[in-house]
């Protein structure tokens, strides 16, 4: 009984507007008050603890980088430098913005923080140059999404934090499936690019590739400070985000001189209310979590599948299914923090990898912000370039089969995904 | 009273503001010199992870209570944007009043669960674990005047349409 009213009492909340976080909360209490023995003291208890994280304190770091990248005029010399590279090619401007993301990913970790910030640099290049502006920003959209699987991943860092998985483990299983999806967008932009007549650059002189190099030489070594410092054991992921932080403060004060002090409040303010979004969602759901193992949740879920299938391969398509359909409707990070304590005893009880569905389940919530109608990423890249909603969401969809695809791979060949960090981060 | 309240609400976001910035700096910088401390001057800090700790959980409480007042918490829409003026308006105090109650609960039993642990310490800091728990109570208090405020509002027939962080 206790479980089918904590979910209810959610649905029905959260239907009727109540914010997510405290719906989540008054249907804890709720069935702990009336349908448990346990004093509602665990519950208070619990929303502590649930955020009392070493882990989760790297989600704040990794959007302040981004925010600071983003104040400091840092994307733009990433976008040049992508530019240069892949600029020639025919729709070359579409190929750097997808370039420039999985640059910038390795730098944030955050898909609204590409789409909001280095997006705006990109579609304004893009139409420039004569591109359509729903084409842009629908690309836009859809490089954003590698922004959370190239480390460092605000949602691995949840997702880790949630599953007790290493995070470190996670970010590397990201590499190599935010490079498919890179590839296979840039594959997608080149088809297109025939039917859409898009314009290529001029080939670009090899002192002119250097010269954008070296406006982006400090920029890019984030991502090799980030992961070097990883790997070698010298910090660990939150550590890391804490020196990628002040990397990119000292970049954007000290050496490009575009972030000025007075603007460092209202920057920490508004990248802790943005976590405290995720992190009281988080605390809250602590309590659903405590009931969900009380109520054995995990086990009648995992009775109930395999009474229908025991092949894994099988229920990983249906969770596919499912989340891309969720995807659709729900917020990421709220599905993320909600799914996460369900799914991880089955896959656990199926042999799954856990770094491997940590991946899979971060990416179909990615290609989640991406389509419609609940996309967080097609809200800011409409709003923010006054497109229309309905034409970017038409727009997005040649864009999305590509990542579609990636997902498949990368569910149903593990080991393109594991290899990394059982290589690198093997016992030795 | 409903000036006073407003203005009570507008004087504690300040205040929470203000608060915030600090504890979120110290966050990061303590972080940073652990592993400056660490590696370049070979001389740990031993209390920096249980500091880190406190000056987050202390922000993200902070940050909850900006989010309430700037109504930036996520919330889905998509089932109320479709009702009339009045009873968007039924719906929201409903909201209000939910909110309040929850509020209440967590400020109450945060308060006995912040007596509860007081005789409990940090092993490295030597610090009453009461200062983990405190940012729950304390904060619930700021989002119960916020909500109350807003009850204000509400019954004045004055509130602004619901912004926030919508999921339509």
């Amino acid at each position: 009984m206790m479980i089918p009213v904590l979910i209810i009492s959610f649905v029905v909340l959260a239907v009727f507007s109540v914010p997510v976080a405290l719906a989540v909360g008054i249907s804890v209490l709720i069935a702990v008050a009336f349908f448990t023995p346990f004093p509602t003291l665990g519950l208070v208890q619990r929303m502590v603890t649930g955020i009392d994280s070493f882990v989760l304190m790297a989600i704040p770091f990794f959007m302040l980088t981004g925010r600071l990248m983003n104040e400091g005029g840092i994307t733009d010399r990433i976008f040049e430098f992508a530019r240069c590279l892949v600029g020639p090619i025919r729709g070359g401007l579409a190929h750097a913005n997808v370039l420039a993301s999985m640059i910038f990913a390795g730098m944030s970790g955050s898909a609204v923080a590409d789409a909001g910030g280095l997006g705006m640099v990109e579609i304004k290049a893009m139409t420039d140059q004569g591109y359509r502006k729903e084409f842009a920003a629908a690309i836009t959209v859809a490089s954003s999404t590698i922004g959370p699987i190239i480390p460092p991943s605000i949602p691995m860092v949840i997702y880790g934090a949630m599953a007790e998985v290493s995070v470190g483990q996670l970010f590397l299983a990201g590499f190599v499936p935010g490079i498919l999806m890179g590839l296979s967008l840039m594959g997608m932009v080149y088809f297109l690019s025939f039917r859409e007549h898009m314009p290529k650059d001029k080939g670009y002189r090899f002192v002119e590739i250097w010269h954008s190099f070296r406006k982006a030489f400090f920029p890019l070594l984030t991502p090799v400070i980030l992961i070097g410092g990883i790997l070698s054991g010298i910090f660990t992921p939150t550590e890391a985000a804490a020196v990628s932080t002040i990397y990119a403060f000292a970049l954007s004060f000290v050496v490009y001189k575009t972030v000025r002090i007075k603007d460092i409040p209202s920057i920490l303010i508004d990248t802790f209310v943005t976590t405290a979004v995720v992190m009281f969602i988080i605390s809250t759901t602590a309590g659903f979590s405590w009931l969900l193992i009380i109520g054995k949740i995990g086990k009648v879920l995992q009775e109930l599948v395999f009474s229908l299938t025991r092949s894994p391969w099988l229920v990983l398509l249906c969770i596919n299914v499912v989340l891309l359909f969720l995807g659709c409707l729900m917020e990421a990070g709220v599905l993320l923090i909600l799914l996460t304590p369900i799914f991880v005893p089955m896959m656990t009880a199926m042999g799954v990898d856990l770094v491997h569905f940590g991946v899979i389940i971060v990416l179909n919530l990615m290609i989640g912000v991406a389509t419609p109608p609940v996309g967080m990423c097609l809200f800011v890249v409409s709003e923010a370039n006054n497109i229309k909603l309905e034409r970017l969401m038409r727009e997005i969809i040649p864009q999305v089969i590509p990542l579609i695809l990636v997902l498949f791979v990368v569910t149903y060949f593990p080991d393109l995904v594991l290899w990394l960090p059982r290589w690198l981060m093997a016992p030795r | 009273m409903l000036l006073f309240l407003s203005r009570l609400s507008e004087l504690t976001d300040r205040l929470v503001r203000i608060l915030l910035v600090p504890f979120a700096l110290f966050t990061i910088l303590i972080v940073f010199f652990e592993v400056l401390m660490r590696y370049v001057f070979r001389a740990p800090i031993i209390t920096s992870v249980e500091l880190a700790r406190l000056g987050f959980v202390w922000s993200c409480f902070f940050g909850a209570t900006v989010c309430f007042k700037r109504q930036k918490h996520i919330q889905f829409l998509f089932f109320t944007e479709n009702f009339g003026r009045r009873g968007k308006r039924i719906v929201q105090a409903t909201v209000d009043l939910l909110s309040l109650g929850f509020f209440l609960f967590l400020m109450v039993k945060g308060i006995q669960m912040a007596e509860a642990v007081e005789p409990t310490y940090f092993p490295a800091l030597g610090w009453s674990q009461l200062w983990l728990y405190l940012p729950l109570p304390l904060n619930a208090l700021f989002m119960l005047i916020h909500t109350i405020a807003r009850l204000g509002d509400q019954l004045s027939a004055t509130a602004p349409p619901r912004e926030g962080h919508k999921v339509p």
